[in-house]
């Protein structure tokens, strides 16, 4: 970083060191403790600053009212407390994974799904289908339908021959 | 006095012109004129004079009539001749100096209140230069101004160039042949390819050949009332059926070698043309709008592709086709081969004769349809401003008028193309009716056999395919040639902001200079007029004045967007033009007042400035702009697309996002246009906080209308009509109650105005 930069902005990082994330109710909460200063921030709200690039790194942490206490670099140095976050971020960014595309029909833009998804078949509508499907590199695209729900094709090129068809020309 | 005027002088002084004078310092041309009979009488007017019974009377205005003059200046006089007479000579007063009058359709160079010589507007940028360089002259400075370079005549019609042509010559004036040379030279890499599908259309037409021979053989030989040799008759058969096998197989492998060929000269061709566009100097491609800058590297290369996949490809084949058949024809019967070819040549000439008309049908619609795409371009980009002004039928009523007129000519030209391409047709294949007459009558009397006219039938089928495409080429030539000359303008134009020989590529320490800086926009209006300006490292200079005064155009100098046109801009003792321009503006960060973000993430945005950063370097610029507490409640955080498929960002969301840009670009000298003008006043005091830490030991310039936002500023300068009126701190331009007090005190009062209601 530039020297500048870092003199003047300091960001948190969330570490097992200085910070104790706990189940509280269906949500999680934070401890922090900073220069010998506990401080209960109550219920907080996760948040992926890149959710396309990564999943369990990069993940901003909200207070009630959204202003930001820190950052956690990675997930997986908590240990422990790893699967609450990771339960927690799961939650928010509910995203089936489709395995097989059934049917896809577009007509004037607008477009019906029949899919194969991780968490069994669903069917959903997607408007505006180019500008619905984000490509995302290597074959991996979000997909938003009408009510704002993403789907995920982890790997385009994994999908059977049938199913790749359907997509290759949004991807 | 320049070179073409010497030329000029000396010319018409060998014609007659000028007798008794000196060569002048400088010398005009003007074309109209507004004297009086008692002064002046045109030679043309003397004589209608003669015929007229009662003559004008003397002092009788003419009104203003064309004429041939010129006006010799010298540092003392100007001595005006028309039509080979001196007219005037006016004594230049010292001190007096020329001015140049912009008026509705003339322009009249002016000595105090006197008009000297009058001219239609097309010399309006050579009286301003006139008028510039006689002042130079007065101040006994180099004549030659750099900015000569932008009057710039034909060397072939001598007719002043439009804005955006380039070159030595006008688009009319471009010589078709070098148009053919460049598309030749582009081809470059794909020559192989182009010998090897040309080669092959060889075999193809030999294949093509003997076919119509194996027919006579047929014919002759084989169908025999009587005969039965079935055997042969199978040969001849499979040959026939071998040879157009052969042709059709070849034919595949020489398409697709062509297309991989034309498509390797497009890409090349597109990639020069926008290497080209981005290499030249931002006066120089706002002389024509972006949707016509689109129209030639979309479409005028689509235009040159498809005529060097389809087009190309057929000529060669139909011309190879044309002179074999034309070969054997002849050998076989010369005088059936001159009545085949006999209507060829006044096809020809018509061809020569309409050659003209159909490269200007092509021109027209090429300018109707790049208007419409202008227009769309226009429309799309400022789709804000039409809804909020409620204008979205009368921009309805404009895009119909214009494609309605872009239809009109296209309708035009096909109505001539539906006369004319028949006609050709019918030209070129009225030798078939003589063709029959003469084979029936030769075999009626027994001198040639049926074989030999069943050969000559298909002879004659396949000479006539080549005649007719050549029919049809005038129009798909004519079209290519348009657009490759509209690609090629571009390829031509002079890069006018360039790098020298052995530019400078070094780490500035932001010393800024500017000495007697003067520039101007159209060679209308001066924008910066003598101004001079030390910024040392570290210092934060803050701009202020009215709009229009010249602070963006002052900062887009230092940026070297544009070349000044007097003085020099220094920094750290090196005049910018010397250093390399990739390596000064990777130095320079900015943030301007037109917010533009670039399609992709809100990230991508962040580190275009600076490709290989960091996230954590990413995050933390955006920190700083106050820009990374809205990302993170976006749902996609720094992934969020923006710009075309993606989220809209608000105004101020955008400033923060270019400001981000900016810190991360982490330059030596930082230009802030109105930086946070679209921020509340919270977050900008929070922005020019952080700020205020990045700017320390970095050379800032600042414009802001807002005067509260350079409160930090080292010096304020306040422009005015284009120079430097006042400079100092806050302080002392508040004590000295001048203009930047007024604008303080206006401010204020405004705010308090604000505050009250």
């Amino acid at each position: 970083m530039n020297n500048t930069l870092s003199q003047i902005i300091e960001i948190l990082y969330l570490t097992p060191e200085n910070s104790v994330f706990t189940q509280k109710g269906d949500f999680v909460a934070l401890t922090t403790v900073q220069n010998g200063e506990k401080k209960d921030h109550g219920i907080v709200k996760l948040r992926r600053l890149f959710p396309f690039e990564e999943l369990w790194n990069d993940i901003t942490v909200m207070d009630a009212s959204g202003e930001e206490i820190g950052v956690i670099a990675s997930i997986d140095c908590f240990k422990e407390m790893a699967d609450i976050l990771k339960n927690e971020l799961e939650r928010v960014y509910f995203t089936p994974k489709i395995s097989k595309i059934y049917a896809m029909k577009d007509k004037y833009g607008f477009s019906t799904w029949d899919v194969e998804t991780d968490i069994g078949r669903v069917t959903f509508s997607v408007k505006d289908t180019f500008r619905s499907i984000v490509s995302l590199g290597g074959g991996r695209a979000i997909i938003t339908d009408v009510d704002g729900s993403r789907y995920e094709i982890v790997d385009a090129s994994k999908l059977d021959k049938s199913s790749y068809k359907k997509v290759e020309l949004y991807l | 006095m320049t070179e073409q005027e010497r030329k000029l002088f000396l010319s018409l002084k060998e014609q007659g012109w000028f007798s008794g004078e000196e060569e002048p310092e400088m010398m005009a041309t003007f074309d109209l004129s507004e004297k009086r009979l008692a002064k002046f009488e045109p030679k043309d007017q003397k004589k209608r004079k003669k015929r007229r019974k009662t003559p004008p009377a003397r002092g009788t205005r003419l009104g203003v009539t064309l004429c041939e003059g010129y006006a010799l200046i010298y540092r003392d006089s100007v001595a005006v001749w028309q039509e080979g007479i001196l007219t005037e000579r006016i004594p230049i007063g010292e001190g007096e100096s020329l001015t140049c009058e912009i008026g509705e359709g003339s322009v009249s160079m002016l000595l105090g209140e006197k008009v000297l010589f009058v001219s239609r507007l097309k010399q309006k940028t050579a009286y301003y230069l006139l008028a510039k360089r006689f002042d130079d002259l007065c101040l006994g400075k180099e004549v030659e101004r750099e900015s000569d370079r932008k009057v710039k005549l034909c060397i072939k019609c001598s007719r002043p160039m439009s804005p955006g042509e380039s070159g030595e010559v006008c688009s009319r004036c471009r010589s078709k042949k070098r148009i053919l040379k460049q598309l030749w030279d582009v081809m470059t890499g794909s020559r192989l390819y182009i010998a090897t599908s040309i080669i092959l259309f060889f075999v193809v037409t030999g294949v093509n050949l003997i076919a119509p021979y194996l027919h006579r053989i047929l014919v002759d030989t084989y169908i025999e009332p009587g005969y039965a040799f079935l055997e042969g008759f199978a040969i001849v058969i499979l040959s026939i059926l071998a040879a157009n096998l052969l042709s059709r197989g070849i034919s595949i492998v020489r398409s697709r070698i062509l297309i991989n060929a034309s498509n390797g000269v497009i890409i090349r061709l597109r990639d020069e043309v926008f290497e080209k566009v981005e290499n030249l100097s931002v006066s120089n491609i706002q002389k024509r709008t972006a949707g016509n800058l689109m129209h030639r590297i979309n479409n005028d290369t689509s235009v040159i592709q498809n005529f060097l996949t389809n087009q190309f490809s057929q000529l060669v084949e139909q011309l190879l086709m044309f002179l074999g058949v034309g070969v054997i024809l002849f050998v076989y019967d010369w005088k059936l081969a001159l009545l085949i070819i006999g209507p060829m040549p006044l096809a020809f000439f018509l061809n020569l004769k309409f050659r003209r008309r159909v490269g200007r049908i092509y021109h027209t619609q090429w300018e109707k349809s790049s208007q419409v795409d202008t227009f769309l371009h226009d429309i799309f980009s400022g789709i804000r401003v039409v809804k909020s002004f409620g204008t979205e039928e009368r921009e309805n009523k404009r895009f119909d008028a214009l494609t309605y007129e872009e239809c009109r000519i296209r309708m035009r030209n096909e109505r001539f193309f539906a006369v004319f391409s028949p006609i050709l047709t019918f030209l070129l294949g009225i030798g078939e009716i003589f063709l029959l007459y003469y084979t029936g009558y030769m075999n009626l009397s027994g001198d040639m056999t049926l074989g030999t006219i069943s050969m000559f039938s298909s002879y004659v089928g396949l000479i006539y395919g080549p005649l007719q495409f050549f029919g049809r080429l005038l129009r798909s030539f004519s079209n290519m040639l348009n657009s490759a000359s509209k690609v090629f303008e571009i390829l031509d134009e002079k890069v006018d902001v360039a790098d020298t020989e052995a530019p400078i590529v070094k780490p500035i320490e932001g010393t800024i200079e500017l000495k007697n800086v003067a520039f101007d926009y159209d060679e209308r209006n001066a924008v910066l007029k003598n101004v001079n300006l030390t910024v040392k490292p570290g210092e934060m200079i803050g701009i202020v004045g009215k709009s229009g005064v010249g602070k963006s155009t002052l900062i887009n100098l230092v940026m070297r967007m544009y070349d000044v046109d007097e003085g020099e801009i220094l920094i750290d003792g090196i005049n910018i033009k010397e250093y390399s321009q990739e390596s000064l503006r990777s130095q320079i960060g900015a943030v301007l007042q037109e917010t533009f973000l670039f399609s992709g993430s809100i990230y991508d945005n962040i580190a275009y400035a600076k490709p290989n950063a960091t996230r954590e370097e990413v995050i933390a610029a955006a920190k700083v702009a106050g820009a990374h507490r809205f990302i993170i409640k976006l749902p996609d955080g720094y992934n969020t697309k923006v710009g075309e498929r993606g989220y809209t960002l608000s105004g101020g969301e955008r400033q923060r996002v270019t400001i981000a840009r900016a810190l991360l670009h982490d330059p030596r000298i930082l230009i802030l246009d109105e930086a946070t003008s679209a921020l509340d006043t919270e977050t900008e005091k929070q922005i020019q906080d952080a700020l205020q830490i990045l700017i320390k030991n970095r050379t800032t310039l600042a414009i802001a209308h807002r005067l509260s936002t350079l409160r930090n500023a080292t010096r304020l300068i306040v422009l005015s009509e284009g120079t430097i009126a006042e400079e100092g701190t806050h302080e002392e331009l508040m004590a000295k109650k001048g203009m930047y007090y007024d604008l303080v005190m206006a401010q204020r009062q405004m705010f308090s105005t604000k505050k009250e209601s």
